[in-house]
């Protein structure tokens, strides 16, 4: 069999993934299946999605101050389980936990008239002050709630120290 | 009976704001009841956990309540419930001490303590650990202003000795001192205990 990625065309492509890949500075060792890109659609073709990639914006929305009452240890915390944050401006609630497979359970739900306004959106996860890197996509439902999941190591713990909210503002071509 | 005001400083896990100290007040409840303390009101807040921690704690420390712990049960609540308290472990610390001093163990009507408990068997070489950051929770306790009479706050070693911390958090440290807040350094949890019965307010 031979190898797709020695075709011309197909060469172009993978060097436009990597491309995309590297602007998304992702740690080495997370594998591919686990990247924090919204999915692929059904009939949607690889330039497609990855066009679609590169055509969203992000929008910043809010922030969560974290308040710690002598929060010790050697590992930066994620919150006590079963606490729930409430943003800066009080449209959303944020839960996150540990799962048993090395990640981050992350539940968004927004509140009041929000969730009118946020239904059936992309949300993100952004590293404070920088809100073009994103570490994380959840899909909020019609309610305005959503859970996604990101990896759990240093970088994102720290940017959960104060988690911060964009939309995923996703563009037509 | 008074009442047992505890205060726990905050600390942004960000670092850039500050928040004014958790006052959690210990007041007398029920006569009729189990006379144990419950925990619902806090809970609520995110500090079960800690709640239960001190309770432990006492237990360890008292195993052979006096006739006033079985009097009444203590009525305990938050006076400022914050909306982002996200980590309350450190919470524990102060629920003991407020307990105790509700139970008239402790000379004290009102402490502020910081610190992060680690279990051990002997309860009194329960080792303090300080906050993660210090700095926020020295300024969260600034918020309180000026104090009469003077509040005892517990603090465990932020350095290798407490001489390092003092020169480490040297002018931190004088402010409160200006405020009437006297810092008091503890090393374990016997120590904070020492120092708590050697003050009185």
């Amino acid at each position: 069999m031979t190898d797709p990625t020695n075709r011309p065309n197909q060469q172009h492509l993978w060097h436009l993934a990597e491309r995309y890949l590297e602007q998304l500075y992702l740690p080495a060792e997370i594998s591919e299946d686990r990247l924090p890109l919204s999915p692929r659609k059904t009939h949607e073709t690889l330039p497609e999605w990855l066009q679609r990639l590169r055509n969203r914006k992000l929008v910043p929305q809010t922030e969560f101050i974290r308040l710690a009452a002598a929060a010790g240890g050697t590992t930066i915390p994620l919150p006590d389980p079963g606490t729930t944050l409430n943003s800066r401006d009080g449209r959303f609630r944020l839960t996150l936990s540990a799962t048993a497979d090395q990640q981050i359970e992350v539940t968004l739900q927004a509140m009041g008239f929000s969730s009118f306004d946020f239904a059936n959106r992309n949300m993100g996860l952004v590293i404070p002050d920088q809100p073009d890197r994103l570490i994380g996509e959840v899909l909020l439902n019609e309610q305005g709630r959503g859970t996604g999941y990101i990896v759990d190591n240093e970088l994102h713990r720290r940017a959960l120290l104060k988690p911060t909210i964009v939309w995923i503002q996703e563009e037509e071509a | 009976m008074s009442r047992i005001t505890v205060w726990i400083p905050l600390a942004s896990l960000s670092g850039q704001t500050t928040a004014p100290p958790l006052k959690l007040l210990f007041e007398e409840g029920d006569r009729l009841v189990t006379p144990r303390p419950t925990w619902e009101h806090l809970q609520h807040h995110g500090l079960g956990s800690a709640a239960v921690q001190a309770e432990h704690l006492f237990q360890q420390l008292h195993p052979h309540p006096t006739r006033a712990c079985y009097r009444t049960r203590p009525y305990i609540y938050l006076a400022n419930p914050p909306t982002n308290l996200s980590n309350a472990n450190g919470a524990a610390l102060g629920i003991l001490l407020g307990l105790l001093a509700y139970y008239h163990y402790l000379p004290l009507q009102q402490v502020m303590a910081s610190g992060t408990i680690t279990p051990s068997n002997e309860p009194l070489a329960s080792p303090l650990h300080p906050g993660w950051p210090l700095t926020s929770q020295l300024q969260s306790t600034r918020q309180l202003g000026l104090q009469s009479p003077p509040l005892p706050f517990i603090l465990p070693y932020a350095a290798e000795s407490e001489k390092e911390a003092n020169q480490r958090y040297q002018q931190q440290l004088a402010t409160l001192r200006q405020l009437n807040i006297q810092p008091l350094f503890s090393a374990t949890l016997g120590q904070a205990l020492d120092a708590c019965q050697q003050t009185t307010n």
